[in-house]
């Protein structure tokens, strides 16, 4: 038809919908992860639904695979599949994963490959093969790619029971396939209604990538929380902690050689910015975390590899992100701001996700939100020689931090962080970090996310263990908010014990089953933790 | 009346175009679907039970005061109309009864039906 | 004026009316586009711009349609149907010029409100007829929103109908020859905006289609089904414009242009400020707003009604 051929031709113009599965490793894809979500010819979908082309980034990690597979058949017919697949993840089952699926060699592209050693670190190759394979797909130059699971009923129930659905009785059984949920207890008013059990997988878009929650939900409160085991767990790395500093952490390559002082603070302006652009598209401001991304990457370079990185990197660049992101600070940071927009993000986000403050030593920004002087590089004498003082949010209440508090706190400390890196680069590029300096007089790094302990748990995992308690009692859209504002990174969590050993010479202390997954059924008031 | 009807034929018109619309997605790409592509999507984890549930609303309270202010405004649509030639007996009448009913969201608000989680 | 621009056959108005729901969608999406691109500090390409709506359209015909395991199919395939029917009546009472309603009916506010009153059916079907998390939770929220934001939507219509001495808009708009309403109740333009963000769920009150719940009602929506919802969305947001418009700003009456082009232009500014309101306001957390539109809004209108009549005896 002269129509679907014209349609098919205004539909490759149109932006690719892309729904982006992170896969393992995505730490190192993450600078060019921005540099696509800021490309104006692809657009990034929430539900794979609406995506023509499902990008996968990253490795695959055994735990991801049938998650992957299932979003995979449930996107919507054409469907095509484009795998960022870095050289070393390239095993066996990844190259059989991609045949499965259909894959033609222009779908796997290499992060890793001499010509993508460009600053945009292959982003442009990866939206070039995105674009071209949403343009084969919508004007059917190339068929749609199959389901890949068998198309099975999730249980029999055609022609079952007394009613031919599968049900028995007034809401037993399987009708259609599926139990019906039943009634529970409920926390908040004691009405008993129907009790949701809801499986969130680990690629829900408003959930931190790779964190499976059991939960059940009585209307939108949620009553219980089991956290899933992470998938991002691989136990034969454990014990190699040098792991950190290969997938492009140089918070965690300071625990074994020296980094400039510089590379790390960019880094962290970068990484809360980062975080910032994620919260601000969660409420709505997409167009403005689409601002906050791009300054984001004009802070750190974008290398994401540390030993490049390392070679020092001209400040210059640093003045007009720096005036930029302080601008940024003033904005969001005045309550009453009847001229400057954005407003409401005060009355979205205050009063959200209080953690005891007992429970938040050497948990870095959310710490440091609740009121605690907890900063491990008050004591690092690189640091002190720049002035740096450590920045802490006056707590109104004994509660501590939520996270209207927790986002302020990260804005300051990317301004701080611009503003150490500036005069860093002017007073002589000084270094952090060691195998010598740190663990001796009881030295750490600060992370983004925590205090980083050499042979100790990744903040992450400490992080995740509050989980389970801090969403209980919580409404809906009051717990993504919530998670949001806790920054977890499931892959940090899941790469086991920071290098290094302390000055004990200790074993590093392997983190058990128990302080992951936590169970709580516990009754207890919204949204206070211990 | 005819305008009346006109708000109906409107009514059914567009419901017939994009009725249309719908079909002609379904010529241009087929609807068949499989039974994985049918999972409800939950990030990848296919979902234990049904969601139809007996779902708590929570603000069932808060309707309640709704529908008593609905009744409100069906008296106010006619005082509208005769407001200006009824004066200040219509004025008085109905303050009356606002005020009544403004007092029963001040109880709903400290009574925290207006809160509901 | 008005007898050489509207035409008589009621297929032509109703033509006329349909042109001016489509073109005020596409502009409302051309603004929202331009705003989000200026917010977010990226260029913009004319042609892409333009051509923008057009090309996702076709992108969106081109996809298939979702289904899930056990839908309400009927109300899942109604639902915007008849959001698109609700926003064609509501248009339709609306008159684009002198007597130059489609539908315009003697108590056009009555018609209107029920009309807006039956959109949080429409929302809330397309929510459960998923039979899937996330939708489920976004109509039920959505309901919550729409109760609480009817009232003061009603309420500022009815005290914009006391000087008029009549429900229906084009004596409304004629009461309006000496000075706007925007001028003479001052709450009420405000109010009136706000309660229709809260009713066709636009801005900081986004809340059924929502980030945080992947995209709430229209997640497992895709295809056809999907442009479906989005034109009806955009065209309850035109009519909602074009009554505010009316309501406020004095419909047709202007000088130079001819009545309909003042319309046009009136309704495409309170348009602008229901789109830009998404780039640059956060979305609220509907518990604590629920508390504000019973606490705030509904006595301010309450206040501005009675403002009015003291005014007019």
């Amino acid at each position: 038809m002269g129509l679907k051929d014209r349609l098919g031709r205004l539909a490759a113009a149109a932006p690719a919908p892309v729904f982006v599965l992170a896969g393992r490793g995505t730490a190192r894809l993450a600078p060019a992860l921005d540099r696509l979500a800021l490309d104006p010819r692809l657009r990034f979908v929430d539900s794979p639904r609406q995506a023509n082309v499902l990008l996968l980034a990253g490795g695959a990690a055994s735990r991801l695979l049938r998650p992957a597979l299932r979003v995979h058949d449930q996107m919507s017919r054409p469907r095509g599949t484009v795998w960022w697949l870095p050289g070393e993840e390239r095993s066996p089952a990844a190259l059989r994963l991609a045949r499965t699926l259909g894959l033609a060699a222009g779908d796997l592209v290499d992060p890793d490959r001499p010509d993508h050693a460009d600053p945009a670190g292959g982003a442009e190759a990866v939206a070039r093969a995105i674009v071209r394979r949403h343009r084969e797909l919508v004007t059917g130059v190339r068929a749609t790619e199959p389901a890949v699971l068998p198309d099975e009923e999730p249980a029999p129930w055609r022609g079952v029971g007394p009613f031919g659905q599968g049900g028995e009785g007034m809401m037993g059984g399987v009708p259609y396939g599926r139990p019906m949920a039943m009634r529970g207890p409920d926390l908040s008013d004691g009405l008993e209604l129907d009790r949701l059990p809801v499986r969130l997988g680990p690629f829900y878009p408003p959930l931190p990538s790779g964190l499976v929650l059991d939960l059940d939900l009585q209307g939108d409160v949620i009553q219980a929380v089991t956290v899933g085991a992470n998938p991002f767990d691989r136990p034969a790395w454990r014990g190699d902690g040098d792991r950190h500093g290969r997938d492009g952490d140089p918070f965690a390559a300071a625990l074994t050689r020296p980094v400039p002082l510089a590379v790390l603070e960019r880094a962290r302006a970068r990484h809360h910015l980062r975080w910032l652009a994620r919260v601000l598209a969660l409420l709505g401001l997409d167009a403005l975390g689409r601002r906050v991304l791009g300054l984001s990457l004009a802070c750190a370079p974008v290398t994401a590899r540390v030993a490049d990185a390392a070679e020092g990197n001209p400040a210059d660049d640093l003045e007009p992100p720096r005036r930029a992101v302080e601008d940024l600070a003033r904005r969001l940071r005045s309550r009453i701001s009847p001229i400057t927009p954005p407003w409401g993000l005060a009355g979205a986000t205050r009063g959200v996700g209080r953690i005891a403050r007992s429970r938040l030593a050497g948990l870095g920004p959310v710490a440091r939100a609740a009121g605690l002087p907890d900063d491990a590089r008050s004591d690092d004498p690189a640091y002190r020689a720049l002035g740096f003082e450590p920045i802490v949010q006056r707590s109104e209440d004994a509660e501590g931090g939520d996270a209207w508090t927790r986002l302020l706190q990260r804005l300051d400390e990317a301004v701080q962080a611009l503003d150490l890196a500036l005069r860093a680069a002017r007073a002589g590029d000084p270094t952090v970090g060691g195998p010598g300096v740190v663990g001796s007089a009881g030295r750490a790094i600060e992370g983004p996310r925590g205090r980083l302990i050499p042979g100790g748990d990744p903040p992450s995992a400490r992080l995740l263990a509050l989980v389970a308690e801090l969403l209980e009692g919580l409404e809906w859209g009051d717990a993504v908010i919530a998670l949001a504002s806790l920054d977890l990174d499931l892959e940090e969590a899941g790469r086991g014990p920071l290098p290094g050993r302390t000055a004990g010479e200790r074993e590093p202390r392997r983190p058990t089953r128990a302080d992951r997954t936590h169970r709580s059924h516990r009754t207890r008031r919204k949204g206070e933790v211990a | 009346m005819a305008a009346l009807g006109a708000a109906f034929a409107l009514l059914l018109g567009t419901g017939i175009a994009f009725a249309v619309l719908r079909f002609v997605g379904d010529l241009l790409q087929p609807p068949g679907t499989s039974a994985p592509q049918r999972v409800p999507f939950a990030g990848g984890r296919p979902p234990e039970v049904h969601a139809w549930s007996r779902y708590h609303v929570r603000y069932y309270a808060m309707a309640l005061l709704f529908l008593a202010f609905d009744m409100e405004m069906v008296f106010m649509y006619p005082w509208a109309v005769v407001f200006v030639q009824e004066g200040m007996k219509a004025f008085a009448e109905m303050l009356m009864f606002i005020v009544i009913l403004v007092l029963g969201i001040l109880y709903a608000w400290r009574e925290g039906a207006l809160e509901w989680a | 004026m008005s007898g050489v621009l509207w035409p008589h056959s009621i297929w032509l108005q109703a033509a006329a009316l349909a042109g001016f729901v489509l073109g005020g969608i596409y502009a409302a999406d051309l603004m929202e586009r331009l705003l989000g691109r200026y917010v977010a500090g990226a260029g913009v390409r004319a042609g892409a711009l333009l051509a923008g709506p057009f090309r996702e359209a076709a992108l969106l015909l081109s996809q298939q349609r979702s289904r899930t395991e056990r839908p309400d199919a009927p109300a899942w395939a109604l639902a915007p149907m008849l959001l698109a029917g609700l926003a064609a009546v509501a248009a339709g009472t609306v008159p684009l010029g002198p007597s130059a309603a489609v539908a315009g009916v003697d108590s056009g506010i009555v018609l209107f409100g029920a009309a807006m009153a039956l959109v949080m059916v429409c929302v809330f079907l397309h929510g459960w007829s998923a039979n899937s998390f996330a939708p489920l939770v976004g109509g039920y929220r959505f309901v919550a929103q729409a109760l609480s934001f009817e009232m003061p939507l009603a309420l500022v219509l009815i005290a914009a109908a006391l000087p008029a001495e009549s429900l229906s808009f084009g004596e409304i708009v004629r009461s309006q020859a000496g000075l706007w309403n925007v001028v003479r109740q001052p709450l009420g333009l405000p109010l009136y905006l706000v309660a229709a963000l809260g009713v066709t769920f636009q801005g900081p009150l986004a809340t059924p289609d929502a980030a945080d719940l992947a995209g709430g009602t229209r997640a497992e929506v895709s295809g056809a089904a999907l442009l479906a919802w989005r034109l009806a969305r955009g065209a309850v947001l035109v009519a909602v414009a074009a009554v505010g418009a009316a309501t406020f700003l004095g419909g047709w009456s202007g000088p130079w242009l001819p009545g309909p082009a003042w319309t046009v232009l009136k309704t495409l500014a309170l348009l602008a400020v229901l789109v830009a309101s998404r780039h640059l306001v956060a979305r609220v957390r509907l518990e604590r707003f629920v508390v504000v539109a019973w606490a705030v809004l509904i006595p301010l209108a309450l206040l501005d009604v009675f403002l009015t009549g003291v005014f007019l005896l």
